[in-house]
């Protein structure tokens, strides 16, 4: 028994140390060439880890060489698959062995405080396109510095991002077929509907119509009242414009207000619960995801009366066509409004990180520095130069046609590191951007919705310290779960005073004093 | 029992000696175990420190129960825990006997091939993956489509059951896709063991004008009562751990009240967050549950019938 407990022991003791060995053996090789490595003998090699929507298609992107060579370097990349990193980055960051660059790797500021990164403020006057950015982009600099100002993770803004994430359509062919004119208020919406239920305006004899759809399941995170939000476009027309904030806040005279505790968040469920119990709003919303949701969009016969989403395209496909993007509706109280936000869909957080390993941090932050230009960052985030962007005639950037087989969004997709890329582009060179593409498209729609933009009610991006982090997490976790599992329980079985109160008396009691507390000290440190 | 220390010691050698071989086979098994089991086991420090991944293990800061205290003092964390006790041991109480139920009846079939058909049969689903077998359970139970939405439209029932959606009923078809998922996977090592019984007793029995109800009592079940005991003792050593993907997949808002487990509430609180540390801890407090309950119900089972896993 003895002998073998040894033995055991000694294999295993042998077998760990050639584990670690291994482990620790290939990040010092390469950084030990790192360090010979001066300009003169040639590049300087990094290692890096890229987020990319699949393994190895379409990768390397010319882009991506270009980029290195005119920062002097080379890398070796490894390719992150972006579904698989949001399950694997915690383990991978936990096991402290990182590579030179994080790059276009979705992080979050828990992720990045934790000492892995080092602090990129001292480098900046090395990087002319990254200072330039920051300076140009308060937001962008709130968000990139932490509670104590330094900067661990650079975000990233890409080109032609909108303000808001949604579009309010409805079916114009049914419309005309009943001779109805676009609905403007909530209750004219609300008769729109019950037509569409009633006189079957598809035309074949099945009372088969569904008012609107959207989608609430799919994995328990999605959340349906602040991002593109299945329901979030009905609640602005009742006052209650969360643009697409996670605190579920919205500011009024300045200071943060729960929006989910007030009277009129109230009158908004009671008036979703009235499009639910009269069988107006689709019943397998909570369980429907995305595709499922989309297939209904697609069928023929049209089915659906109603939808939103980031556009019509993605959600219709071919029955496009047949919808008519509307404005806001108008609620009882006069409100119209449209959920907007100055950084959730045109800021990513976190995007781009050198780590403390990195022996050639110089050589680093040159490389991303070229991310930032804005011709390089144009093609990060929609594809190479020559493959999906060009320069035309008058030597303005534009979109290239996109090869028969793949919608734009797809092309682009596989051919770059989409939006989620670390850069940076101007208004201005956003505005000499040509050519035909749904990007372009979709800013259009941006600028149609801008007018009931309530700028002065969004909640700013706000960085929190490690402490107040932790404390956060579970406060807002425990929180929001449960005011979207009210709102389920309120839209299908409607809303008494008493289970309101003991709803509103619930969330206290998990402690949204502190939860607005936190909030309020947040938007004050940055407002 | 008793021996003087010299005495068992000169006799464990003598012992060792004489099954030197067997040792050779366990070994490679034990090393396995001591490197991916054992040796990663100092990670639970990182539950008592406010752990960051730069500093490591031994560079965090302690900062003993805080965790612990932060989970027991959240909201969620009592409606968690009934949630996952209450499905874990539903679940043992259906998933548990049907596999052994399904083995005695199966061993009663003398039709060789269509025993072995019944067998496959009944356990390839256990090698369908846990998200496809959950679009499976969504297409099957939607009242809109599907199996069960076609007998909605034809019986054309007025506000039907949303097995789906309905509080009620996420139990039901966690436990059921369960049950139909694993029994005929489950019931393997029954069967197993049940082809061990010795014939002969069989046709003693038999002679005997035993019926087959009788033989099944006291010939069949008294033979599998040892690997009964084995694995229920197993299945109550894994009491607080509730299948994450299954649970998380079925979730969603309206039966979040009974669908939220410790394991997809750590992955909420803890992955998604970042929060390394809290999540260990809770982590930490189920397996100490386990462990617990494991160690009763061996001592259980043991006073019961004789047969136990330590």
């Amino acid at each position: 028994m003895k002998k073998a407990k040894i033995l055991a022991a000694a294999l295993a003791l042998s077998m760990s140390c050639t584990a670690f060995a291994a482990c620790g053996g290939t990040p010092s090789s390469g950084s030990a060439q790192n360090s010979s490595g001066s300009d003169a003998d040639g590049p300087v090699k990094l290692t890096a880890y890229i987020s990319h929507i699949s393994d190895t298609d379409n990768f390397p992107m010319p882009v991506l060489d270009a980029i290195a060579e005119q920062a002097g370097v080379e890398i070796e990349w490894t390719v992150m698959n972006m579904g698989d990193w949001r399950t694997q980055k915690s383990v991978i960051l936990a096991s402290g062995e990182l590579p030179d660059i994080v790059f276009g790797c979705a992080m979050t500021d828990a992720d990045v405080s934790g000492g892995s990164f080092i602090d990129l403020t001292p480098y900046l006057d090395d990087a002319p396109n990254i200072q330039r950015f920051l300076e140009e982009n308060p937001d962008a600099m709130n968000m990139a510095a932490d509670s104590e100002g330094a900067i661990y993770a650079l975000p990233g803004q890409p080109a032609l991002r909108p303000y808001s994430g949604d579009v309010l359509y409805v079916n114009q062919v049914w419309l005309d077929e009943l001779g109805m004119d676009v609905p403007t208020t909530t209750e004219e919406f609300f008769d729109m509907l019950i037509r569409f239920r009633d006189e079957d305006p598809n035309g074949n004899g099945i009372q088969d119509e569904i008012g609107f759809s959207g989608y609430a399941g799919g994995g328990g995170t999605a959340s349906i009242l602040s991002t593109a939000g299945e329901l979030g476009w009905i609640f602005p027309a009742f006052g209650v414009v969360m643009n697409h904030s996670d605190t579920y806040c919205m500011v009024k005279d300045g200071v943060p207000e729960f929006q989910p505790v007030t009277d009129n968040y109230r009158a908004a469920v009671e008036y979703i619960n009235r499009l639910w119990d009269e069988n107006l709003m689709d019943h397998e919303f909570w369980t429907l995801d995305f595709n499922g949701c989309a297939a209904k969009y697609r069928s023929d016969p049209l089915t659906v009366g109603v939808g939103s989403g980031w556009s019509i395209g993605t959600n219709c496909g071919d029955n496009a066509q047949y919808y008519t993007m509307i404005e806001p509706l108008e609620g009882p109280n006069g409100d119209k409004y449209w959920n907007s936000s100055d950084y959730f869909y045109k800021l990513n957080d976190d995007r781009a990180a050198i780590s403390t390993s990195c022996e050639n941090v110089e050589a680093a932050v040159r490389f991303l520095d070229a991310c930032y230009d804005e011709y390089n960052g144009l093609q990060l985030a929609y594809g190479s130069e020559g493959v999906v962007v060009g320069k035309d005639d008058d030597g303005n950037p534009t979109f290239l046609e996109t090869p028969d087989g793949y919608t734009d969004d797809e092309w682009s997709m596989m051919n770059s590191m989409g939006v989620g890329a670390p850069t940076w582009c101007s208004e201005e060179f956003e505005a000499s951007i040509t050519g035909e593409n749904t990007n372009l498209e979709k800013l259009q729609a941006d600028e149609f919705y801008s007018e009931w933009f309530l700028e002065e009610s969004r909640m700013p991006y706000i960085t929190y310290d490690n402490d107040t982090l932790s404390e956060l997490s579970i406060l807002q976790t425990d929180i929001n779960e449960y005011v979207l599992q009210s709102l389920a329980t309120f839209i299908t079985e409607g809303v008494t005073d008493e289970s309101w109160d003991a709803y509103v008396k619930q969330i206290n009691a998990m402690g949204l004093d502190r939860l607005m507390e936190i909030y309020t000290e947040g938007y004050n440190s940055v407002a | 029992m008793k021996r003087t220390n010299t005495h068992s010691l000169s006799a464990t050698r003598r012992q060792l000696k004489r099954t030197k071989q067997l040792w050779l086979f366990v070994l490679p098994a034990v090393v396995m175990v001591s490197i991916f089991n054992y040796i990663p086991m100092y990670g639970v420090i990182m539950a008592f420190e406010d752990f960051k991944p730069s500093l490591g293990f031994f560079g965090s800061k302690w900062v003993g129960l805080e965790h612990f205290v932060r989970f027991f003092n959240s909201y969620s964390s009592s409606s968690t825990i009934r949630n996952t006790i209450l499905l874990s041991v539903e679940s043992l109480l259906w998933t548990f006997p049907i596999p052994i139920i399904f083995a005695l009846l199966l061993n009663q079939i003398s039709h060789a091939r269509f025993k072995r058909a019944v067998q496959t049969v009944t356990y390839m689903p256990y090698f369908i993956s846990i998200v496809v077998l959950v679009s499976i359970v969504n297409l099957f139970l939607s009242p809109y489509r599907g199996f069960y939405g076609a007998i909605v439209s034809l019986l054309e029932l007025q506000d039907p059951i949303e097995p789906l959606t309905d509080p009620a009923f996420f139990r039901t078809v966690y436990i059921g896709s369960t049950i139909w998922q694993t029994t005929g996977y489950q019931s393997i090592i029954y069967l197993a063991a049940l082809s061990g019984v010795d014939p002969a007793l069989h046709e003693a029995a038999k002679i005997d004008g035993a019926s087959r109800w009788q033989r099944v009592l006291h010939i069949d079940l008294p033979t599998l009562m040892p690997t009964i005991s084995i694995m229920f003792i197993m299945a109550c050593g894994s009491i607080m751990n509730v299948g994450f993907e299954k649970a998380y997949l079925l979730q969603n808002k309206l039966n979040l009240n009974v669908s939220e487990v410790l394991q997809t509430y750590v992955y909420k609180v803890g992955l998604i967050n970042a929060q390394y540390s809290f999540s260990a801890a809770i982590n930490l407090f189920s397996t100490v549950i386990n462990i617990i309950m494991l160690l009763v119900m061996n001592r259980v089972v043991k006073k019961l019938s004789d047969t136990s896993l330590l």
